[in-house]
């Protein structure tokens, strides 16, 4: 594997070089920043050009395209982090070298992409109606299944109720009022918005000709100019008073999600710290929230945490009976202050920074890992190489676990529990 | 070791039967940092009524006895499995399907030592009922988790109506009150009947040296002793009744009604394990030819606002189990209903024609290569297949093979609609 990053007429262009994977994979991504007004139109428009082009004037014709080339994947999207605000195109498709006859996949994939982004399907210059309705439909119906997921309609109240007012608490794809209110003139202002002034980033990963890949990406996408976006503003809020909200529906199981703020953010000196805290606390099969809540007092199938660098925060979550949620509680508090009082060995230590190398390692197996271990690296603004990574890890002391565990600040508690249970 | 090369994918596999009966497949990948290992047997829910070993009586077991099986063997006189993984850098994890349990473990360092124990652990079982009885706690609530899951409601009731007479209907994890039936004397049963090495494949695909991998697991096993391998006596179901399109419906806190059409497939008794894969790849283009994304049907199902993202569909053709599921969220779910029967009506086997059948073997063959990307999808599907006597690899020569007329003959069975069966699900009036 070998990583290059490459300046493309003001386009951040990142080639991962290996022969692992049978794929060629790109990712494109348009940034700009989070904001509530913009990200509904922003959400929306990704899927309103994935339905037509020139030369693909409808969703069946885009389809049938990407059947001929080889069952090619092609995911659109947005995701936030911090304060920016991504729009994704994810294409990957078999290598020649897989393929009968002499095949041209890499300059097939940027034509698609070019006319995708590029040449979008307009009547008058305007998106057509009935087509930004029907995406509007969908992605509407995205937003609501949400609620059918109960674990993770939890973590959204959880971080709705937490986080607001601040950027962590907007969603990546707006609210329905957000999305049902977009017309196809706002929704054009956005796409030539996204064109001209979002900052372009592009990922490449596979057995690639770099020379090749250059070109095409200078002529794929010389309409954008390419701007950069300021990145990440940390808001670390003090907790004063602890909030816990209850919600009531039919459900058979309770879900109990605690949120906490760290206080350490991604690219801080203690960050890695933080995260072999948030290992032998509750990231493993050999975590103390595995050990104590499930395997000891059967609680629960899953008890785990999680931390989230952007935005300065931890979450805890699992799920019970109905009957057992605050038994649970006082046993996921005792295993934090555990942690606060160096309460955990040095075995326990070994065994999660042996699991983080582990992971990162095994991430690097996937072309989408590839791309995100080196989105990591690059937001964390240091150019490390792998071995400096679990380095990074490595150098980690039970003070510094100590330490971090003592900055957590517990702010709010979301339990989703059944109509029965008072 | 025998060494087998496929040339269009451009991997070389190794295999070997050892004498206690234990099939080993390896498949090295130089390139990767990490190696993947599942150690399987034939064994799942569907195995509930059968005679011991050692016995002559067939006997029918609690339902949820094969996962709580899987559960139970992490656990050993001397603690935790997970740990010990866990203090060699591996991650383990466990899975029980409708006809195979797996154990699995991936590592990027200390390979041997990890292989070691794997085999270990499952081949070393310690039940007591002390901590039987205390697992009935976290597989009730795992229980209830996907009783609150919309997709798998959905999805076990439709098999359920699919399949009223044969365990495939049951759920997999069983139900609280079954789970309660069941002792360490149940699971000793389980164990010694189905954990035979005869009844076992290893499979470990990843960065290692084939020679030195292989003569490590060829000592662990003749270290060990094992009862002559003697063939499974298996109450096999054939389940040949018609759900005739009944329609049930469920009640839950959902935003929106999910509908799910389960069509059943009569055509998967007594074949050739080739031609049954040959029967699942051409069940593959039928569908996406009524179904898939660049059809006209599905273009007009969502102009309708009949469906929406959520909107798909899969098969089984296993032997003696066969079956298409289409399911969506949708506001209008009888319409839905309404409509794909309409499409299968309407639908003449001349729509299926030679260019669209090119244009689905691309798809499928490339959609195919690019999933064994993932070392998880290898080692799991070769083993499911391997299972009933068929290759997975051998699918892309298959997909060649496929004419209109196999595509045809798919559509003739999927047509008949009193092979269908509908389930919805429903919200909570509030």
């Amino acid at each position: 594997m070998e990583y290059t990053k490459l300046c493309i007429d003001n386009k951040t262009v990142h080639v991962i070089q290996t022969k692992k994977f049978k794929t060629v994979a790109v990712q494109v991504r348009f940034k700009n920043i989070l904001d509530q007004a913009t990200v509904a139109k922003r959400g929306l428009l990704p899927f309103v050009l994935r339905a037509g082009t020139q030369k693909y004037p409808t969703s069946a014709a885009i389809q049938e395209q990407l059947e001929y080339l080889y069952g090619a994947s092609f995911h659109v999207g947005v995701e936030k982090k911090g304060n920016v605000h991504t729009q994704y195109f994810n294409l990957s498709c078999v290598n020649d070298k897989f393929l009968p006859n002499n095949q041209t996949v890499l300059s097939d994939l940027f034509a698609f992409l070019g006319e995708v982004l590029y040449a979008p399907k307009l009547h008058n210059s305007m998106f057509e109606f009935t087509i930004v309705e029907q995406e509007k439909r969908v992605l509407m119906d995205k937003i609501r299944g949400i609620y059918d997921d109960k674990l993770q309609y939890s973590l959204m109240r959880l971080i709705e109720e937490m986080g607001a007012g601040e950027p962590f608490a907007i969603r990546a794809y707006g609210t329905l009022e957000d999305v049902a209110a977009i017309t196809p003139e706002q929704l054009i202002e956005s796409y030539n918005s996204m064109v001209n002034e979002d900052e372009v980033e592009i990922y490449l990963v596979g057995d690639i000709d770099s020379t090749q890949a250059e070109k095409l990406i200078y002529q794929t996408f010389k309409k954008t100019k390419g701007i950069h976006v300021e990145q990440r503003v940390k808001s670390s809020k003090i907790i004063e008073k602890e909030t816990q909200i209850i919600e009531k529906q039919s459900v058979t199981q309770a879900k109990l999600i605690m949120g906490y703020r760290t206080q350490t953010f991604f690219g801080d000196e203690d960050f890695f710290s933080l995260r072999v805290m948030n290992g032998i606390l509750g990231g493993y099969a050999h975590s103390k929230l595995f050990l104590n809540v499930r395997e000891k007092e059967s609680l629960c199938y899953f008890a785990s945490s999680r931390i989230d660098g952007n935005a300065g925060i931890m979450y805890i979550y699992s799920g019970l009976d109905t009957e057992k949620v605050e038994d649970a509680k006082h046993l996921i508090i005792e295993q934090l202050t555990a942690m606060q009082n160096g309460e955990f060995t040095d075995t326990d230590i070994a065994m999660t920074k042996l699991a983080m190398k582990n992971d990162v390692l095994e991430i690097l197996d996937s072309a989408t890992g590839m791309m995100s271990f080196y989105t990591s690296i690059n937001d964390m603004g240091v150019d490390w190489n792998v071995s400096e990574w679990l380095m990074a890890i490595d150098t980690v002391t039970k003070e510094q676990i100590i330490a971090v565990a003592n900055k957590l600040q517990a702010d709010t508690t979301f339990i989703l529990t059944s109509q029965e249970n008072n | 070791m025998e060494k087998r090369y496929y040339e269009t994918l451009q991997e070389t596999l190794y295999y070997e039967k050892l004498a206690n009966g234990l099939q080993v497949y390896l498949l090295p990948k130089d390139e990767y940092n990490k190696t993947f290992a599942t150690f399987s047997t034939h064994y799942g829910s569907v195995d509930n009524h059968f005679v011991p070993l050692e016995s002559n009586q067939a006997i029918r077991v609690p339902d949820g006895v094969a996962h709580f099986l899987e559960h139970k063997m992490f656990e050993s006189p001397t603690g935790d499995v997970f740990q010990d993984f866990a203090k060699h850098g591996a991650s383990a994890n466990a899975f029980t399907s409708h006809d195979v349990t797996s154990y699995l473990f991936s590592c990027t360092s200390e390979l041997e030592t990890n292989l070691g124990l794997l085999l270990d652990f499952v081949q070393d079982p310690y039940f007591t009922s002390e901590n039987v009885e205390k697992e009935k706690g976290i597989i009730g609530q795992e229980i209830n988790m996907y009783e609150d899951n919309p997709d798998w409601r959905l999805y076990q009731k439709t098999l359920e109506q699919l399949y009223p007479q044969h365990p495939v209907g049951i759920d997999i994890a069983g139900t609280i009150d079954t789970i309660s039936e069941i002792t360490a004397e149940t699971l000793y049963t389980c164990y010694h009947t189905f954990y035979h090495p005869n009844n076992m494949l290893l499979f470990v695909i990843g960065n290692f040296d084939v020679e030195q991998l292989i003569e490590l697991i060829r000592e662990n096993q003749t270290s060990k002793t094992f009862a002559e391998p003697t063939a499974i006596n298996r109450t096999v179901v054939k389940d040949m009744t018609k759900p005739n399109g009944k329609a049930m419906t469920l009640t839950m806190d959902v935003s929106m009604p999910k509908v799910m059409v389960g069509i059943k497939n009569h055509n998967v008794y007594d074949l050739n394990p080739r031609v049954q894969l040959k029967n699942e790849v051409a069940y593959d283009f039928m569908l996406d030819c009524l179904f898939g994304a660049s059809s006209i049907n599905y273009d007009m199902l969502m102009e309708k606002g009949l469906i929406n993202d959520s909107f798909g569909y899969s098969q089984t053709n296993d032997p003696g189990i066969g079956y298409t599921l289409m399911s969506s969220d949708t506001m209008n779910p009888e319409a839905l209903v309404e409509a794909l029967q309409t499409i299968v009506a309407d639908f003449r086997p001349d729509q299926i024609t030679t260019e669209l059948v090119e244009r689905f073997k691309r798809k499928n063959m490339g959609q195919f290569i690019r999933s064994l990307n993932s070392v998880e999808f290898i080692a799991n599907q070769f083993t499911r297949y391997a299972f009933n006597g068929m290759n997975i690899f051998d699918v892309i020569e298959l997909m060649n093979e496929v004419t209109t007329d196999d595509v045809v003959h798919a559509f003739e069975n999927f047509a008949q609609l009193q092979n269908w069966a509908i389930t919805y699900v429903k919200p909570t009036q509030k």
